[in-house]
């Protein structure tokens, strides 16, 4: 078996593509890094600022004329606070330091999804568009090990992917902007619409593990799709397409009790740490339940269609 | 050759949709055989070919290697055959040698050395690092072969092999193959519906027809050629008229042969010395003979229907 994942990640790697997309992230980190450089202006009447900040805000939150959407109403009372705790705590706001960097750099590695999409969908298609899928189903392993090492290899490029985007950050937000941050709290508005600190550290762990779990759902949708339709195009586009739709047809569909079900209204498990879930009572526990159902559904339909499949033409 | 089994198709049938594809086919190939499938254009040679390596379902029957069941234990049945289905196609990023590296580590015991004895086998040395996007038909055609004997299997299933290579290509392909069978004991089965192709290659020759079995036959029996049988003779005389009346006085029917103008007459071959002794002693100056086989084409279309109008 590690032989044959061996034999796959061996086959994407030797592709130019593959260091093509690889030297993107890069790329695109290191321009974030500069974009964000060029817009740093220290304020020395920092505190000034955001105490007006607060009062206007205040005084919208207020107002009983103002209409404001709950979530509006939720976001503005969250920067209050936190801009209260930066004054109490001495913290200017604009911050950056490698830490904050990389946890934003989280940005980027929503690209490379697309970019492990890209893989998922043809590692399979691929195949059979080629013509070499004759010679590796008629080599004395069973169709199962087979599909079983191409997709274990998608997931280790999709970890590749965000080790890639983590590292890459951590190292060029340390040129750019130094490391002295490490220690530091970050404050947020937790899912309980209440005012939290976690250590950064434990943020961007937390923040980089959830997107590897989503980008997850994405990938072996692609790979469904792959191994099932047998067109690499079909593959990448449905996936992204879903990716990009996903969302918002969960708040469109929020008014529908099953929309909690969707699997889109699951995939981000950072809602349950910040912001709060899409419908009201969901918990970790039922995401989780729910992704892992979504999980073993698409890979059934995958191993199922590939190992029962008709390979001629 | 012995009489040993290596490979056992038993009623062997696919249908897809309403279309019945393969037909009841029962065949067995014995080892150190080389079988050949022939049929014209559907017959369904490939759709036999992909049953037998598992490639598609079996809607009926079942294939037999070593007596293992290819759809019950195909990993293990899979491990005595090497085919190459319709065209070789490799990952055309790949050299040659990784393609054959990529293969080697999906068969236990295949190491590099293995590798390199292919490559030389194949003769093709001084390109198996290019990359495949490089190389022309016949080189991809030998490329395959080499994976197809990659681990050294007891069965070689080949589609249409010769497709690309040029005649020295062929004939060395064709030696290759005798050789494979001869010394190593390896049954090989070829299809093709070139047939001047299986006549060379083959000892036995299944023939198919829209699926089915027409017959079974040795090359030899084919062709009819048993030494003492009697054989159409062809003679070129420079005296046509005359000729014929002393065939006809030796009680030799002869007919005009199809092209030339020469004459052909069947009789046993122990009889020709006599003839062209009497054809010499009546004036005719003859400056040929020579015996015409019947070809496998000839053999084939009469089977298979398709009479030809001489
Ligand atoms: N997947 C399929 N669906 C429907 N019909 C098929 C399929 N595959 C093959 N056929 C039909 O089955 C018949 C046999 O095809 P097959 O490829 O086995 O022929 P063949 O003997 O290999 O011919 P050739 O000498 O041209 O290679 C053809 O009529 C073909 O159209
Ligand atoms: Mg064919």
């Amino acid at each position: 078996m590690l032989k044959l994942i061996q034999n796959e990640s061996i086959k994407i790697a030797l592709r130019l593509r593959t260091w093509i997309m690889a030297a993107l992230i890069v790329v695109i980190v290191v321009v974030a890094a500069i974009v964000i450089n060029a817009h740093l202006k220290p304020n020395a009447n920092w505190k000034q600022t955001l105490l007006s900040q607060n009062a206007q805000a205040e005084a919208t939150l207020s107002n009983p004329h103002v209409y404001l959407p709950p979530i509006d109403r939720v976001r503005l009372k969250g920067q209050v606070a936190i801009n209260t705790y930066d004054i109490a705590h001495n913290l200017p706001p604009g911050h950056q330091d490698a830490w904050v960097f990389t946890l934003g750099s989280l940005s980027v590695g929503q690209i490379g999804v697309v970019f492990v999409t890209v893989v998922a969908g043809d590692i399979v298609a691929g195949e059979f568009a080629s013509g070499t899928i004759k010679a590796l189903l008629t080599q004395p392993v069973n169709r199962t090990r087979i599909i079983l090492s191409k997709y274990v290899s998608v997931l280790l490029v999709t970890l590749a992917m965000f080790v890639l985007v983590l590292v890459s950050s951590v190292v060029i937000g340390g040129i750019f902007f130094g490391f002295k941050g490490v220690g530091e709290p970050l404050v947020f508005v937790n899912a309980k619409q209440m005012v939290t600190q976690m250590t950064t550290g434990s943020f961007i762990l937390l923040g980089y593990a959830f997107a590897l779990i989503s980008s997850v759902m994405i990938v072996t949708i692609a790979f469904m799709i792959s191994a099932v339709f047998r067109s690499s195009a079909l593959a990448i586009a449905l996936s992204i397409i879903t990716l990009f739709v996903g969302v918002s047809l969960v708040q469109l569909l929020s008014s529908f009790t099953w929309d909690k079900y969707i699997l889109f209204a699951n995939t981000d498990l950072m809602q349950y740490i910040t912001g709060g879930p899409p419908v009201a009572g969901m918990t970790m526990g039922f995401s989780i339940v729910v992704l892992a159902v979504y999980f073993i559904v698409l890979n059934a339909v995958s191993w199922r269609v590939f190992v029962q499949r008709d390979v001629s033409s | 050759m012995s009489n040993e089994v290596a490979l056992e198709i038993k009623n062997l049938t696919k249908v897809i949709g309403r279309k019945t594809i393969v037909d009841d086919l029962s065949f067995a190939v014995r080892k150190g055989e080389v079988f050949g499938l022939l049929g014209p254009n559907g017959a369904g040679k490939t759709t036999t070919i992909r049953m037998i390596v598992g490639l598609i379902g079996i809607t009926k029957g079942s294939v037999l290697v070593h007596e293992v069941d290819v759809t019950k234990d195909f990993e293990s049945a899979m491990s005595h055959v090497g085919a190459i289905v319709e065209n070789p196609e490799m990952y055309k990023y790949l050299s040659g040698y990784q393609n054959l590296l990529h293969f080697a580590r999906m068969t236990p015991g295949v190491n590099r050395a293995r590798i390199d004895e292919v490559v030389e086998l194949v003769g093709l040395k001084s390109r198996i690092h290019d990359r495949v996007r490089k190389y022309s038909l016949g080189m991809r055609q030998r490329l395959g072969l080499a994976l197809a004997l990659l681990r050294d299997p007891s069965i070689l299933i080949l589609d249409e092999p010769t497709n690309g290579l040029d005649p020295a290509g062929i004939r060395e392909f064709r030696d290759h193959l005798r050789s494979l069978a001869a010394q190593r004991g390896m049954s090989v089965i070829v299809s093709s519906h070139l047939l001047a192709e299986m006549e060379l290659m083959c000892d036995r020759v299944a023939i198919i027809q829209d699926g089915k079995l027409v017959d079974i036959r040795s090359i030899n029996e084919m062709k009819g050629d048993a030494p003492t049988a009697a054989q159409t003779t062809r003679f070129k005389v420079d005296n046509h008229e005359l000729a014929m009346s002393t065939f006809a006085k030796a009680d030799l029917a002869c007919q005009p042969a199809p092209e030339s103008g020469e004459l052909d007459v069947v009789l046993d071959p122990l009889a020709v010395a006599d003839v062209v002794a009497a054809l010499v002693h009546a004036g005719v100056k003859v400056s040929g003979v020579r015996t015409v086989t019947r070809t496998l084409e000839e053999s084939f279309l009469e089977m298979t229907g398709e009479v030809r109008h001489a």
